[in-house]
Formats: C-alpha cells, structure tokens, sequence
C-alpha cells in the first residue's frame, strides 16, 4: 500500500466496532491523488462507517488511518478535506444559504477575524458552482432535497480540499440532481481533486469512477474497475451479497442501467 | 420617566437589564440552536446553589453564583460528552441539586428560603455598584467570545461533525457554550432572576426566527428584542412595582406571540411580490396533481409569469400554477 505523499488516503486493517459488534473487519482502502473512488454494498455492510472512520469521526479498534500521509491522529490539515454527509441539522432551516456554506470555510480561517474577501468570494463561487447562485440568500429548510444536498456539496468545496468524501449524495435525490452533481464532481476531478463516494447505486456519477470498492458484511469484498462487478456478482454468488433491489433511477422509469449493480452487468 | 433616571438605583437596575438583553441572547441562540433551550433554568438553579453559599459565608453571592454555576456547567457537559449522562439527566441533575443545596445552605446561613426570592425573580433596589463593575466586565467578555467566535460556535452548533472535520475543537467550544450561559445566568440574577433568565436566552430567539431570515439576522433581531424587552420591563416594574424577572419575560412572551401574526404577513407580503394571485400554501394542492389537457407549451417568454419553486419553474396560469413533468403539467 502506497503511504508516500501521493496517497490522499490510506486505511489499513481497519476494524470497527459499534455497540460491541464488528461492523467493520480488517478493512483497508487506499485513493491516490486524484482517483475516484467509489465505494459500494447493501444496507448495513459499513460504507458510512468506514468512511466516518476515516475522517476520525468514529474510533477504531484496531488498523490505521493515513491522511496525506500523516496519521489520522494529530491530522490538522483539515482544510485539504472536504466532506458531504449523508444528512446534516444545518439544513432544518433558521440559516441561508450561504450560512451554511460559510461554516465550510473554517479550516482556514483564524478565530475572531471576520470573513475576508476571499472567504466571501469563495463562498460565492461554490454555491454558484452547485447552481444555486439564485438561492444564496433562501432560508435552506424551503430548498428541495436536491437542493439541500448541493448546499452541502458546496459546503465541503468552499475550502478547496484536495480529497472530497461524499456520503451518499445520490440517494432520494433525482436524475437531474445527480447529473449536476456528475458535472461538478468531473470538473473537480479535471482539477485534481481526489473523491471517495459512498453510493447505493452508480447512476449519472458512473462514468467518473476509476475504481469502486464494494463492502459486504464489513469486509471488502471487490476493489478493482467498477466493470469488473458483473464477473465478481458471479463469483460472490450474486444478490445475497451485492443485490440492492431496484435503483432509484430505476423508480423513476430510467433504463439506462444506472444500478451500480446492473449497470456493471450491462454486456 | 426621565425622572427614573435620578434614581442611583434605577440607573444600576437600567445598565444591568441593558447588559443581561444583550448577552442572554447572544449566548442563548447557541444553547437553542444544540437543542439546550432548558439549559439556563438547570443552570440557575446550581446559581442558587452559588447565592445559598455566598449567604453562610457572607461574601457577595455573583460571584460566587458565577463560580458554582460554571463549575456545574463544565461538569455536566463533560459527563455528557463521554456519554456519561444524556443531555436531559444532565439537566435534571442540576436542577435538583442545585436547587437542593441552595435552600439547605441559605437555611443553615440563618437567612431561610425566603431571602432567595429575590435571586430567583430579580429586585430592581439589590444591584450594588460592585455588582455592575462585575456583570459589565463579564459582559464585554461574553460578547466578544459570542461575536468573534460566532462562525465556529455556529458551525458546532448546527452540525457537529462537520465542524468536527474541519479541525474545529468542537468539545472545547460546547464547554465555552455551556460556560458562558452560566456566567449569564449567575450575571442575570439581580435583573431577570435565575428562575426566569432562561426566557430571556430562549424567547427572544424563537421571537427573531419568526420575524427574520438567516441566523446572524436572528442573532441581531433577538439582541434587539431581548435589549428592549429587559430595559422595558425594568422600567415597566418601577411603575407597577413588581420583581423585573417576571414584567421582562412577559414582554418577551408578548413579543414571541406577535411574532406569529407578523411572520405571517411578512410571508405573504413577500409571496405577493412574486405572486399576487395565490396563496403561499402548498399543502392546499396534492403533490402530483395533472392539470386537464393543456396544448399550451410553457416556456420563457411564452407569455405566462414564470416563478421558481424549488428546484423547476412553474408557470402562472389563470391563477394557478403549472410545472413541466414528462408530458404533462402538474399543478403547484
């Protein structure tokens, strides 16, 4: 496993357990500068886990997180690391917009000095980035889901980060979102900007992907291009491990195979 | 009410109900934001603990009330943050003990529980000069943490993991949180009284939510009303001759339910600039419902007012609203 500077992100060995049961065992996962990386399974098998521990919002029992080559604990170069949640109480409303967004500027920023000009400009940038240049002063609870979910996109993309972690930033969110959200994920990429996204299914972001990592009961059970899927369902003896039932964009009557699954079995 | 003012100690009752409207709420839209709204009336209760004391041993109860007060505070959020306590065992911890020992300590002092009515409910004649060079220094400070660490304290309070991976100390920043609500409490005492000053932390900001957008907006509409509010209900009980405490918080009460009516009217004023025709009530209409046949094509410029909802445009139409779905219009 690469460790050197090149490395955004290194985790090795890493075990998790939450109320005394392992949901995450020997897990390890590496993104190099630049690479998007998606990490993929069913409900359950320790996706946001494994992404929560890795930006050291969950302990780990055993293993180690490298960010940029430093060890997770005493990291403070937090400004290169940018994160979307899955859900966020920013969006229950009583902030604007670009409230919101300003809360991700504070990594670079020195208390009691107010925002500069930069800061400001930045923020603009990321909401306009997103599309909701019109939004900039709406309160965030009377946005759409889709909506809110680019808030906090732009949120983690106000500090620049160099490695973009994004919790299912797909689900319950439609077509259309996911397709500006493949828009601003390829024009961070063009720039270099590592991604690692959680996703229940691949969708528009499909083409982005170098390389996905599928979780099954806590361990990986695929790390390789994410076409490889089909050949490893059939190793892995299909659904009982990998299997989601229908996708999102398959509710909403897409056929052009967005299931992460069934777009990997696609011939 | 000039002559209020000739007073020395209506002058010292105006200056500290001047200060205790302006921190309570810089403090309180923090506690309010964690869901901590019954933060302040556990923490004036250990205040009594504080005042009960400063009683036996007779020294001046603020400060002493500000000392026991932090300490609970600090405690109890340290408890709760290594998942010793929950956030509201938390709290009923300090509300009885603190309580407890401030009636046991004032009844061993000789004073009894009676001598603590004016700690719990405020006295306008009780604010020494002592106690204003106290509560004005401990405002400045508060109000300079509040204010300058206002983008960490907000990012901690409405999302804390995010905050957490941004390198934000986020356990450090609730324990100044929670501390300095409890130098609020302990300073609001002589004014608004411990019983009552978490009203004046909670009531202005729920009033300000409703009147404004935004929360900084929030954070100055709620100093404003909790400024006014303290001030005129200083005043208001000169003249009728009542504790402070509770003329305060029923102004600040009066202004919480006029809120209501005017959010109201400052939404519809808003929704009528952009659309004069239709009530700003979504739930009135179905989510999914198809308009009948409609061979008109919306479109910029098509001759129908195009208004954004949410993520898509609708189109005004005989005073109602149509929105592109597939091959037909919804109405929103």
């Amino acid at each position: 496993m690469l460790l050197d500077g090149s490395t955004a992100l290194a985790a090795d060995d890493l075990t998790v357990e939450l109320g005394g049961l392992p949901v995450l065992r020997g897990v390890s996962l590496s993104i190099r500068a630049g690479e998007a990386v998606a990490l993929l399974g069913g409900n359950g098998s320790g996706k946001s886990t494994l992404v929560r521990t890795v930006l050291g919002l969950l302990p780990h029992q055993r293993g180690t997180v490298r960010l940029f080559g430093q060890p997770l604990r005493g990291f403070r170069q937090w400004a290169r690391v940018g994160y979307v949640p899955q859900r966020s109480m920013a969006l229950l409303g009583g902030s604007k917009v670009k409230e919101v967004v300003a809360a991700g500027r504070l990594a670079p920023r020195r208390a009691f000095r107010p925002l500069s000009r930069g800061d400001r400009e930045a923020i603009h940038d990321a909401i306009a980035q997103v599309g909701l240049a019109e939004q900039l002063n709406v309160d965030v609870a009377a946005l759409s889901g889709g909506q809110q979910q680019r808030v906090l996109v732009a949120r983690a993309l106000v500090g620049n980060p160099e490695l973009l972690v994004l919790d299912e930033p797909t689900s319950g969110v439609d077509l259309e979102h996911q397709r500006v959200l493949a828009d601003v994920l390829a024009e961070l990429m063009s720039a270099g900007t590592s991604v690692l996204v959680v996703l229940h299914d691949v969708g528009p972001l499909g083409g982005l992907i170098d390389r996905a990592v599928v979780l099954s009961d806590g361990r990986v059970a695929h790390d390789g291009p994410l076409g490889d899927l089909g050949q490893h369902r059939r190793r892995f003896g299909g659904h009982e491990h990998l299997d989601h039932g229908r996708s999102a964009a398959d509710e909403d009557g897409d056929d052009s195979g967005s299931s992460w699954l069934g777009g990997a079995m696609e011939p | 009410m000039i002559e209020i003012l000739t007073y020395p100690f209506m002058q010292r009752a105006l200056i500290a109900a001047l200060l205790t409207g302006l921190i309570a709420p810089a403090i309180g839209i923090y506690v309010v934001q964690r869901r901590l709204s019954l933060l302040g009336d556990g923490l004036g209760h250990v205040a009594l603990a504080g005042v009960g004391l400063a009683l036996l041993t007779g020294t001046a109860p603020i400060p002493v009330a500000v000392a026991a007060c932090v300490a609970g505070a600090v405690v109890v959020e340290v408890l709760r943050q290594r998942g010793k306590a929950t956030g509201d065992v938390g709290l009923a911890i300090l509300f009885y003990g603190g309580l407890a020992a401030g009636v046991f300590l004032s009844g061993i002092s000789g004073v009894g529980a009676g001598g603590l009515a004016q700690y719990l409910f405020g006295s306008l004649t009780t604010v020494t000069r002592d106690d204003l060079m106290l509560v004005g220094l401990l405002a400045i400070v508060i109000l300079v943490i509040t204010l300058g660490l206002a983008p960490q304290l907000y990012a901690v309070a409405t999302d804390e993991e995010f905050a957490r991976t941004q390198g934000a100390r986020v356990r450090l920043y609730h324990i100044v949180v929670v501390s300095l609500a409890a130098v609020t409490v302990a300073l609001a005492m002589r004014t608004v009284g411990l019983l009552l000053v978490s009203a004046l932390m909670v009531v202005p900001i729920a009033a300000a939510r409703n009147l404004v957008r935004g929360f900084t907006a929030a954070l100055i509409c709620a100093i404003a009303i909790g400024v006014t509010t303290a001030v005129g209900g200083t005043v208001g009980s000169f003249y009728i001759d009542a504790a402070p405490g509770a003329f305060i918080v029923l102004l600040a009460i009066a202004i919480f339910m006029l809120s209501w009516p005017l959010s109201y009217l400052l939404r519809r004023r808003r929704a009528a600039a952009v659309l004069p025709e239709l009530v700003d009530d979504e739930e009135l209409i179905a989510p999914h419902m198809i308009t009948e046949s409609h061979p008109h094509q919306h479109a910029p410029g098509c001759g129908h007012t195009a208004v954004q909802h949410g993520d898509h445009t609708d189109f005004i139409h005989e005073g109602h609203r149509h929105a592109a779905h597939a091959d037909h219009y919804d109405e929103h």
